[in-house]
């Protein structure tokens, strides 16, 4: 097994879960509070990758954040470098990827929380922000770690934006899934059948869990 | 007159329901004000906005002279700035905390020592030092509504609202606890609203009474004034009561209770509970009249009476009477033509003990 790419990828996923931990929480909540008009709009950008290709979210990423792209002529003007072909740009690409598997979670347990909790709590004096500290994110712990996991999963599993944004480089972009195909490619089935065999029991573990954790909250 | 919660205002809903309310209700010592009427009539609504939950359209809520919202000025100030105590319907009560952690979860302000005093006192006045440690799926219904009630009074607020507080018990229960309430929440010595469809409830808890139908309010003033003097018949058929007024319990035996109201003794079913005052309540229809004496009948209560005033209401008519306290009565207009009924006369009122219903005063 190519341990290198593995660790890239669990460093991948772990990154990728634990920033849309910190901006799907707050995102998801907003968008099972606000009233505003034009909400779905946002919610539909943030489900989209659910039903793209992920080559086709690859290719905008590669293209905005290449030389000539506008976000990659600011992060040239930040950093003086761009996102293709490094481990950020493939992070970048695998946050936006997997958006919908963090969010959508996250709101569906949001959602699941009896408003008059809530209301109880503003009543004894909680601000917002402390109401959500002790009521609403305890209360939906095992549905936002179901999402985490989710997350988590999928993120390693990622195959085309990664080869779209990060190409095939060993120790920066290339990941597990990527390493199976490419030994595929030379052959080394053997190799892939590894590789292969790891993924899928690890999937099922995950999805195991997740579940678990999804059960639990409705049991409650 | 500034020692008074005055709500007036609107509020609309998207689905064009409108709900139009003005209450008050004093903000010194223990008064309880009823919000009663039937079930989807906007009593909730407007404990919501009292409570800072719900926004009004217009008008304005004043707490002595504090505003609380002011649609003109653009003030709504958020529930929690309001120091309310609020008791919701299902008692809200935080799953993911003990009964002592749902109680001290106002009072993370305070310091430990006042906290820890504060919440044993109140477990021990709502008699819940056993629970303690229980998680609120792990106790009863009752239990629930001491434990929601301690939460909200933890914070000794300046005024306590409840919503149908018990809506979420039986039957049995609901009748031991009512009187109970009254008296554990005067102990507070603090205002409170209670939102209620129940007339039994309304009669049992509150001093003043507010009327509500269809998103307005009909009537306002004390129990024994709205229920026994409706000022009108849509008044009369909400409260759907003609007659409370208080009495003393003299003498019960056999389950059985003699009572004196206005010094005329009437017989009536004794209340579950032992009380020496109670409000004696009968319904206009329970109320039979007849001119003559009769010899044997099962009706126990047979008071002389006169008319003294007759109002039609459609295939029925009103009857005022005067047996030593004020009783009216409800027939059908054929009835009242063929005993020829005219105010002033003379006659019987015959009222079935078990037709006379008796709430506790405590």
């Amino acid at each position: 097994m190519d341990w290198t790419a593995l660790r890239l990828t669990l460093q991948l996923a772990s990154a990728t879960t634990g920033i849309l931990l910190v901006a799907g929480l707050p995102m998801a909540y907003w968008l099972v509070v606000s009233r505003w008009r034009f909400k779905y709009l946002v919610e539909s950008v943030i489900t989209l990758p659910l039903v793209l290709p992920p080559t086709v979210l690859g290719f905008y990423v590669l293209t905005t954040a290449g030389p000539n792209g506008v976000l990659g002529k600011i992060t040239e003007q930040l950093f003086g470098s761009q996102l293709p072909f490094t481990f950020t740009g493939i992070l970048f690409a695998s946050v936006l990827f997997n958006l919908p598997f963090a969010v959508r979670p996250f709101m569906a347990s949001f959602a699941g929380v009896d408003r008059a909790l809530v209301e109880a709590s503003w009543c004894l004096g909680e601000s917002r922000w402390r109401t959500f500290v002790r009521v609403t994110l305890p209360l939906c712990r095992d549905g936002v770690l179901a999402g985490a996991v989710l997350t988590f999963a999928h993120a390693v599993g990622e195959f085309g934006v990664v080869l779209m944004v990060g190409g095939n480089i060993p120790g920066v972009t290339r990941t597990l899934s990527i390493a199976i195909y490419d030994d595929v490619q030379a052959l080394d089935y053997a190799a892939a059948g590894r590789s292969s065999l790891f993924l899928v029991a690890f999937s099922l573990l995950a999805l195991s869990l997740a579940h678990t954790l999804s059960r639990r909250r409705t049991a409650r | 007159m500034s020692a008074m919660l005055r709500a007036q205002f609107v509020r609309q809903f998207q689905s064009g329901t409108r709900i139009e309310c003005a209450v008050s209700q004093r903000t010194h010592g223990f008064s309880v004000t009823a919000l009663f009427g039937p079930s989807g009539c906007g009593k909730t609504t407007v404990l919501r906005c009292i409570a800072g939950l719900d926004r009004p359209l217009s008008g304005s809520i004043l707490f002595e002279n504090e505003v609380w919202f002011d649609a003109k000025q653009g003030i709504h100030r958020s529930p929690q700035s309001r120091d309310i105590g609020m008791m919701a319907q299902d008692y809200a009560l935080f799953p993911h905390f003990t009964v002592e952690q749902n109680i001290a979860f106002g009072l993370r302000k305070s310091d430990r020592r006042e906290r820890q005093a504060r919440v044993a006192h109140l477990m021990g006045m709502f008699q819940l030092n056993e629970l303690r440690k229980r998680l609120p799926h792990q106790i009863s219904g009752g239990q629930k509504q001491r434990v929601s009630l301690a939460r909200a009074l933890a914070r000794k607020p300046r005024v306590l609202l409840l919503d149908e507080p018990f809506s979420a018990l039986d039957a049995a229960l609901r009748d031991v606890l009512r009187g109970e309430l009254r008296r554990l929440l005067a102990e507070f010595g603090i205002p409170v609203v209670v939102v209620t469809h129940d007339r039994t409830e309304a009669i049992a808890l509150a001093d003043q009474v507010v009327v509500m139908d269809r998103g307005r309010v009909l009537a306002a003033g004390g129990v024994g004034e709205i229920f026994s003097r409706p000022s009108d018949l849509a008044v009369a058929r909400i409260v759907g009561v003609e007659t409370v007024i208080k009495g003393e319990i003299l003498e019960t035996k056999d389950g059985l209770a003699i009572v004196d109201v206005g010094g005329v003794r009437v017989l009536a079913v004794a209340p579950d509970r032992p009380s020496r005052c109670v409000h004696v309540c009968i319904k206009g229809e329970d109320v039979a009249l007849r001119k003559d004496a009769q010899s044997q009948t099962s009706v126990r209560n047979q008071l002389g009476a006169a008319i003294r005033w007759i109002t039609p209401e459609g295939p029925l008519v009103r009857i005022g009477l005067d047996c030593g306290f004020q009783l009216t009565a409800l027939v059908t207009r054929p009835a009242c033509e063929d005993l020829h009924l005219a105010v002033g006369d003379k006659l019987i009122a015959q009222i079935k003990a078990p037709a006379v219903h008796l709430i506790p005063i405590d």
